[in-house]
C-alpha cells in the first residue's frame, strides 16, 4: 500500500511538472481554463443567437441586422452584392469581414453574389461603407445604380 | 438538448456496431468492445440520410427515425444469430496512482464535450460545406436543396464527403440545433480505447502519462470539439491500422476483416487516405512474404485491403456525392500536370519540417509532442538498440503517413501545408502512442514499477504462508 501511495504522489507531481512547463501552463489557462472558455459564465448564455455571435463575432451580429432591416422593409427575393474587404477597409470599416457567399447563406439564409460574379446583375441590395467607418446596407433602384456601386467595388480589388 | 433523442442514437449506434463486430466475429473484452462498436456504429448510422435521399425519401425526422430504426435492427440480427452469453470478468478498477491523472482526462472531456455542444461549427470548411448543407438539409428536406443555387465558385467542400453532413444532419433533427454533439461520441470511447491499449502493454502509471502527453496537444484537442473531417479520419485510419497490427501479431483474420472495414470507413470520410492505405498495404504483404505465405494468400490479402477501401472511395465518390451533389466536379485540374519533376516531393518534406514539425507554429499544434517522440527513438537508438514488432510497426505506420502525406501534397497542389498537411499528421499522433508505449527505455520503466509492484503485493501473502503451521510440516 506504501507503494501505491508512493506512485499516488508520483502521478501528482508528474501532473504538476508537466503543467509547469511553460507552454502548456500557458495552453492551460488560456485555452483550458481561460476566461472566454468558462463553462460557469457560458452556460448562463443558452440563447442559440448568442452562442453565434460569441462565436462568429462582429460581423455576424451586423448580418443578423440586415436580416431584420429587409424583414422589415419587405424586399422581395432580396440578392445582396458584397463588395471586397479593401473596400471596407478603405472605407475605415474596423472588424467587419465579408465572407464568402455560402457562409453568408449559411449565417442569413439569404442568396447574395460577389462584385465579380456572372450573375451579379441580379443583385437588388448591396453591402456599402460610408467612408466613415459604418457599413450599410443599400437598396439597389435601377441598373445604373448597380453598375456604379461595382464599379466603385472595383477600385477596390 | 434533447436528451431521449441523444440516448435513442447512441442506443443505434452502439447496435449497429456491435452487430458489425459480430458478424465479422471480432472477439474483443468487454471495454474496447464497447467502445470499438461505438467507433463502427457512427459510420454505419452516417449512411442513412444518404440512402434516404438516393430513394428519393424526404429527410425529415420520422423517416430518419425509421431508417435508423431499420439499420439498427438489420444490424442487431448478428448479434442475435451469434450470441454468446456475456461473461463478466473481474472488472478492475483503476488503481490509486491513476485517479490524478483520471481526474484530468476527466476535466478534459468535460471541456471537450461542453464546448462541442455549446459552440456552433466554426471552420470556414464546414460552415461552407457539410455544416451548411446539413442544415438547408433539414430545412428543406433534401439534400437537393437551395444551397447549389448560390455561387459555389470560392469552395468545393461540397464535393467532400457525406460523413460530417449526414451526421449533422441526424444529430440536428434528433439531438440539438447545432449538431456536432456525435464528435464526443467518438472522442471519448476512443479515449477510453486508447487507455486500454497502453494499460494492456504498460504499467498504469506510464499508460495514464502517455495519455495525458495524448490530450495535451493543442491542436489535436480543439478538434475533438471543432468539427471537421481530420479527427474522424484519424481516428478510423489508427484503429485501422491498429487491428491491422494486431491481425500480423497474432494472426487472428477477424482483426484483418475490422482492420479492412476501418480503413474502408477512414477513405470514405477523407477519400485521399486510399493513398495510405496503398503504402500501408506494402506492411502486411512483406511480413506475409517473410514468413513464406503463399503469394496467392498475400495476392487475396492485399486485394481485399485495397478493394475494400476502393469500395468506400466509390461509395462516396461515385454513388453519393455524384447523385447528391448536382455539380459536377472536374479532378484533371487539381493533379500536378507535372509529375516527373519529383523535386516537389522532397521540397514537400522540406516544407513539412520546416513549416508544421521544426517551428513556432509546430509548437503551438502539437505542442512538445514530436520532439519527446523524437528524442525517445534517438534514446532507443542509442541505449536499447531494440525495437519489437509492434514498435517496428508503428514506426513504418508513422513513415506511411509522414511520407504519404509528401506524396499526396506532389500529387495534388491543392493539398495545402499549413492546413490539410497539418491536420493530416493528426494521424501519426496515435501511431507515436503506440510507438512510445512499444519504446525499449518506456517499457523498462513500466517494467521496474510492475516488478515493484509485484513485489510488494507479494511479500504480504507469502510472510502468512511460512507462519501457517502446514507449511513448517511441509519442510520438516
Amino acid at each position: 500500500m506504501h507503494f501505491k501511495i508512493n506512485l499516488t504522489l508520483v502521478s501528482v507531481l508528474l501532473i504538476v511538472l508537466f503543467f509547469n512547463i511553460p507552454f502548456y501552463k500557458n495552453w492551460l489557462n488560456t485555452n483550458l481554463l481561460g476566461p472566454s472558455f468558462d463553462i460557469f459564465t457560458l452556460s448562463k448564455q443558452m440563447d442559440l443567437e448568442q452562442r453565434k455571435v460569441n462565436r462568429f463575432g462582429y460581423s455576424y451580429a451586423v448580418y443578423q441586422d440586415f436580416v431584420k432591416k429587409l424583414k422589415q422593409a419587405k424586399v422581395a427575393d432580396p440578392v445582396i452584392l458584397l463588395p471586397s474587404d479593401a473596400y471596407m477597409k478603405a472605407g475605415k470599416v474596423k472588424d467587419f469581414l465579408i465572407v464568402e457567399p455560402a457562409i453568408f447563406y449559411y449565417f442569413t439564409g439569404i442568396k447574395c453574389v460577389l462584385y465579380d460574379s456572372p450573375n451579379v446583375e441580379k443583385a437588388n441590395c448591396s453591402i456599402v461603407s460610408d467612408g466613415n467607418g459604418k457599413v450599410l446596407l443599400r437598396k439597389i433602384a435601377n441598373k445604373v445604380e448597380l453598375e456604379s456601386i461595382i464599379s466603385d467595388f472595383k477600385k477596390y480589388k | 438538448m434533447n436528451i431521449t433523442g441523444l440516448i435513442c442514437i447512441l442506443l443505434a449506434q452502439y447496435l449497429c456496431g456491435y452487430g458489425m463486430l459480430r458478424l465479422l466475429k471480432v472477439q474483443l473484452a468487454a471495454v474496447p468492445a464497447f467502445c470499438m462498436s461505438m467507433i463502427t456504429g457512427i459510420a454505419i448510422i452516417s449512411l442513412v440520410p444518404c440512402i434516404l435521399q438516393l430513394l428519393h425519401i424526404e429527410i425529415i425526422a420520422k423517416n430518419t427515425a425509421i431508417g435508423i430504426g431499420l439499420t439498427s435492427a438489420i444490424f442487431s440480427i448478428p448479434i442475435i444469430v451469434f450470441f454468446k452469453k456475456p461473461q463478466f470478468g473481474k472488472i478492475s478498477l483503476p488503481q490509486l496512482y491513476e485517479l490524478p491523472f483520471i481526474i484530468v482526462f476527466l476535466l478534459f472531456v468535460i471541456i471537450s464535450s461542453f464546448r462541442c455542444f455549446y459552440f456552433p461549427p466554426t471552420p470556414r470548411d464546414v460552415l461552407a460545406g457539410a455544416e451548411l448543407l446539413a442544415e438547408f438539409t433539414v430545412r428543406e428536406k433534401t439534400m437537393l436543396n437551395s444551397v447549389f443555387d448560390i455561387d459555389l465558385r470560392s469552395t468545393n467542400n461540397h464535393f467532400k464527403s457525406p460523413f460530417l453532413t449526414s451526421m449533422q444532419v441526424i444529430y440536428k433533427l434528433f439531438v440539438c440545433p447545432f449538431g456536432q454533439v456525435w464528435l464526443t461520441t467518438i472522442f471519448v470511447p476512443f479515449l477510453i480505447m486508447l487507455y486500454t491499449i497502453l494499460k494492456e502493454r504498460l504499467h498504469g502509471l506510464v499508460a495514464c502519462f502517455l495519455l495525458l502527453l495524448y490530450l495535451a496537444i493543442p491542436d489535436m484537442f480543439a478538434y475533438s470539439y471543432i468539427m471537421l473531417y481530420d479527427y474522424s479520419n484519424m481516428l478510423f485510419f489508427f484503429t485501422g491500422y491498429y487491428f491491422l497490427m494486431q491481425h500480423l501479431i497474432h494472426k487472428r483474420n477477424t482483426d484483418f476483416a475490422l482492420s479492412v472495414l476501418l480503413l474502408g470507413i477512414a477513405t470514405y470520410i477523407r477519400v485521399e487516405t486510399l493513398v495510405l492505405i496503398g503504402f500501408a498495404a506494402l506492411m502486411p504483404a512483406f511480413i506475409y512474404y517473410k514468413e513464406k505465405v503463399p503469394i496467392k494468400t498475400i495476392l487475396i490479402k492485399g486485394a481485399i485491403l485495397m478493394g475494400v477501401s476502393v469500395f468506400f472511395y466509390v461509395l462516396c465518390m461515385n454513388i453519393f456525392i455524384a447523385n447528391i451533389v448536382p455539380v459536377s466536379l472536374d479532378t484533371t485540374g487539381q493533379l500536378n500536370k507535372n509529375l516527373g519533376d519529383i523535386s516537389v516531393f522532397f521540397s514537400r518534406i522540406s516544407s513539412i519540417n520546416e513549416l508544421i514539425i521544426f517551428s513556432e507554429k509546430g509548437i503551438l499544434v502539437y505542442g512538445y509532442f514530436i520532439y519527446m517522440f523524437i528524442i525517445l527513438v534517438l534514446l532507443d537508438l542509442v541505449l536499447i538498440r531494440k525495437f519489437n514488432k509492434e514498435a517496428r510497426m508503428a514506426l513504418y505506420g508513422i513513415a506511411v503517413v509522414y511520407f504519404g502525406l509528401a506524396f499526396l501534397g506532389y500529387l495534388l497542389p491543392l493539398f495545402d501545408i499549413l492546413n490539410t498537411t497539418k491536420r493530416g499528421l493528426f494521424k501519426l499522433i496515435p501511431l507515436i502512442i503506440i510507438y512510445m508505449a512499444n519504446s525499449g527505455l518506456v517499457m523498462k520503466i513500466s517494467d521496474y514499477l510492475k516488478n515493484r509492484e509485484n513485489r510488494v503485493e507479494e511479500k504480504g501473502p507469502l510472510k502468512q504462508v511460512v507462519a501457517a503451521p502446514v507449511q513448517k510440516v511441509k519442510k520438516k
